[in-house]
């Protein structure tokens, strides 16, 4: 699937989610389809999956619910397709990437749908029986129950459709030193994100996030256990700056009543009054915790250029960069800079002191880890149609040195900046399956 | 999609600069929409080219082109030059310019691929395993082309009765011709739409029954000898299409159906002078219906409308507004059913890349080939 990029509108179809600790098991594929000896087109069921569940196995298995009204139909459908006939021998197999857990819930509530029709099940060797074979089966969009119903020579087909429900949440991980936190999903482009906890002296207690896109801020509220789109608090923004193909955007700045952020070479605010105005000149504050350093965005690019930095008395000039990690170590600030050609970058002088091949192109600085090293995190090496993964370097001196296992995600990383607490990271990933976009926060835990 | 032997890589946000060099192989003489072209395959060419313009109009035309390129320089039926037009609403693309080369036959594109001369081909089906064994970088989209069995309009051709149809239907082995007349590329087909888009092509057998077809050819061929005989074209310039036909005359010849296969110079074409040239006896030909659009209603109603005429299967099934799948299904089963169009293969399309080309994605049904976001890897 190619990268979206569409533009949002209030239309899109959302898809909010919660923060959670459990991991969903990735759903498997069927097989290739195979030839029967009768001539008609057999799939060739997972080796996991058995055309019968014991009922207390299937009673542990809770059906998805948007299945509820399908089998119901599909129940009705093949009854009708028999006629007069009671008898049936009933087989089931599973050529979509439903769980075998749930395909399981899911010919058990078949069987006792068709029960409640009042058809019996019979013996296979049964030749009077009629022959029904359902197929659970997907497209792009639903998924698909098919119900086959050989009476005789007689061949009737039953369908039914159910929309396939939102990705599963990806929580945390069981990775040694890095943890995620999804805390949001939609299958539009997103740039940068935020959370607001809500104000100590708040009454309402609301959180909300702030979504960054490539045309403007949405905020959205909990209501209850939802998150809900809040339309009203921000004026749309038109962004004038001319777009890359590749757009970054980061919010650097949020308050209750009013957010700063950058988009390409735009500075905008959201808030009661919106705007937006061109910033190729002043730049993107890419330090804005620590040591003051501004780089222009480069326009119609997707990479910065800076124009140099007072690390004490001396200047440093640095060349263009996708990303940056600032490390302050004592009287001792190092430059990490993720540079156009491919490599990483360290400065704490005007000539780089080391290079680090390898590395993607989006770091960031977690500062001081579990044995007071610096942090760096860097994203893995590919292009955007291949799964990535986020690694730990541990900073020491000019050299780095890898830490922990890499944190895997479902597809390219397209957005990572740091957190605001120094300490934790936000990553923007798109899942290469789906298309959707996933915010996360990545944070390191220190195991002992 | 499938992505074989993808190279080390070192870097990850896409890069600004570059000339993808492509390779065709329809030699496209004109972008004027006006001016009809001569195979099915310049008129691909011209789309996908006309696409990354979004300019239909001739070259020198005065309105400046709106797309993510303009052409820079172009020599017609040879080469092509597009700029990136750096005014593209959806951003600048990530290479400056595309340089295409026109005319190339398919083992001297790949050969180009292989030698390093070229970024981007297209490569034909049947070559796509050899073309894997010799390890180029393959990249092959979701089945999306039809191939198929068209029986023609009784009012040009000789008619060629229900019976025949039935009977030709059963005897061709689809799964031999995808395993070795294709090589393993692509999926039999028994209804018209793959499994992917529908989620229904499992129920449409595609097995051949050979018994049958033998059985059925018998009652034929006592009613009236000659209705055991069918003249099938195929395009003449199109290899694939002549090995398809050829395995399919095998086939019927088990069956007892005599299937002559003949080339039909020009694809597509119904003037009258086009028809005079037809193979004597024409009443069936091979298809390729290449499929528009990644949803299934829409893919279907283009289908009834790019095979209306008095031959199709017009009126055996209308596709309402939001179809569900149960409508598109019963649909498919009902022209299925007419056996006026014989499925036979599924067919990806499969490209041939360099070491260099990045973030290239196969398009959907209905896209044309997304360049301006593909990136080239600067080699040190």
């Amino acid at each position: 699937m190619r990268p979206p990029r569409q533009l949002l509108s209030l239309s899109f179809a959302l898809f909010f989610i919660f923060s959670v600790t459990e991991i969903s098991p990735a759903p498997t594929q069927g097989s290739a389809p195979s030839q029967a000896p009768n001539g008609q087109r057999q799939v060739t069921p997972r080796p996991s999956q058995a055309t019968s569940v014991p009922a207390a196995a299937a009673a542990q298995n809770a059906m998805p619910q948007e299945w509820t009204e399908a089998v119901r139909s599909l129940a009705r459908k093949i009854k009708e397709a028999m006629g007069s006939s009671r008898s049936m021998t009933l087989e089931f197999q599973n050529i979509s990437s439903i769980s075998d857990a749930n395909a399981a819930a899911i010919q058990s509530a078949m069987r006792d749908a068709l029960s409640r029709e009042h058809l019996e099940f019979s013996a296979a060797v049964n030749n009077e029986a009629v022959k029904v074979r359902v197929t659970l089966s997907e497209d792009h969009t639903d998924y698909i129950g098919a119900a086959e119903i050989q009476k005789g020579d007689s061949r009737k087909v039953a369908l039914v459709s159910v929309t396939k429900p939102p990705s599963p949440n990806l929580g945390l991980t069981p990775a040694p030193a890095l943890q995620k936190r999804v805390v949001f999903q939609q299958a539009a482009p997103i740039l940068d994100f935020e959370i607001e906890q809500p104000l100590p002296n708040s009454n309402d207690g609301l959180e909300f996030r702030d979504v960054l896109t490539p045309t403007g801020l949405l905020r959205y509220q909990f209501q209850g256990d939802r998150l809900q789109l809040q339309l009203p608090d921000f004026a749309p923004v038109r962004i004038t700056a001319r777009n890359s193909r590749d757009v970054r955007g980061r919010i650097l700045r949020s308050g209750s009543q009013e957010i700063r952020y950058f988009i390409g070479g735009a500075l905008c605010v959201a808030g009661p009054v919106s705007n937006c105005s061109d910033n190729t000149i002043l730049g993107w504050p890419i330090n804005p915790k620590g040591v003051s350093w501004g780089a222009a965005y480069q326009a119609g690019r997707n990479y910065f250029q800076s124009s140099g930095i007072y690390s004490g008395e001396v200047r440093m000039t640095f060349p263009a960069f996708y990303s940056a990690a600032v490390l302050e170590s004592g009287r001792e600030t190092i430059f990490v800079l993720a540079a156009l050609e491919g490599k990483a970058l360290l400065f704490t002088s005007p000539v780089p002191s080391a290079t680090f091949a390898g590395w993607g192109d989006d770091i960031v600085s977690l500062g001081q880890g579990c044995d007071t090293r610096q942090q760096i995190l860097v994203t893995g090496t590919g292009d955007w149609t291949k799964p990535d993964s986020l690694q730990l370097y541990e900073l020491d001196a000019d050299r780095a040195t890898s830490a922990g296992q890499p944190l895997q995600f479902s597809g390219p990383i397209t957005a990572l900046w740091p957190g605001d607490d120094g300490k934790s990271a936000r990553v923007v990933s798109r899942d290469i399956t789906t298309g959707e976009y996933e915010a996360s926060i990545v944070t390191v835990v220190c195991n002992n | 999609m499938l992505l074989l032997a993808a190279p080390a890589k070192t870097a990850r946000r896409p890069r600004y600069g570059g000339t993808l060099r492509v390779e065709i192989g329809a030699a496209v003489r004109s972008l004027d929409a006006s001016v009809a072209a001569a195979t099915a395959e310049e008129a691909a060419a011209k789309a996908e080219i006309g696409a990354l313009t979004n300019d239909q109009s001739d070259a020198k035309a005065a309105q400046p082109a709106a797309g993510t390129f303009r052409i820079s320089e172009w020599v017609p039926g040879k080469s092509l030059t597009l700029v990136a037009n750096d005014d593209c609403p959806e951003g600048r693309p990530f290479v400056d310019s595309i340089e295409i080369t026109m005319g190339r036959a398919a083992k001297d594109r790949m050969l180009d691929l292989e030698l390093d001369k070229t970024d981007f081909i297209e490569i034909p089906q049947d070559l796509a395993r050899h073309a894997a064994d010799a390890g180029i970088r393959i990249s092959e989209s979701k089945p999306d082309e039809l191939v198929a069995l068209l029986f023609l309009h009784p009012e040009f051709h000789a008619p060629a009765p229900e019976e025949l149809r039935r009977a030709l239907a059963l005897a061709v082995d689809r799964s031999a011709i995808v395993n070795f007349v294709l090589q393993k590329t692509g999926e039999p087909a028994g209804g018209l739409l793959p499994q992917w888009l529908s989620g229904t092509a499992f129920l449409f057998s595609t097995a051949a029954d050979l018994a049958v077809a033998k059985k059925q050819a018998e009652e034929i061929r006592a009613q009236n000898a000659t209705w055991t005989q069918a003249v099938l074209g195929y395009d003449s310039g199109d290899s694939m299409e002549q090995k398809v036909a050829e395995r399919i005359a095998v086939d019927a010849r088990e069956a007892g159906i005599a299937v002559t296969p003949a080339p039909v110079p020009v694809a597509g074409s119904s003037s009258n002078d086009a028809i005079a040239n037809l193979p004597r006896g024409l009443n069936v030909r091979i298809v390729r219906w290449r499929i528009g659009s990644g949803e299934p209603g829409a893919a279907m109603t283009e289908y009834l409308q790019s095979f209306q005429g008095p031959a199709s299967s017009t009126g055996v099934c209308a596709i309402p507004k939001s179809p569900g799948a149960e409508a598109i299904y019963l649909c498919e089963q009902a022209i299925v059913d007419t056996h006026e169009i014989v499925p036979v293969a599924f067919l990806p399309q499969v490209y041939g890349l360099s070491a260099r080309v990045r973030d290239w994605q196969p398009p959907n049904p209905g896209e044309r080939w997304p360049l301006a976001d593909v990136w080239l890897e600067q080699t040190p």
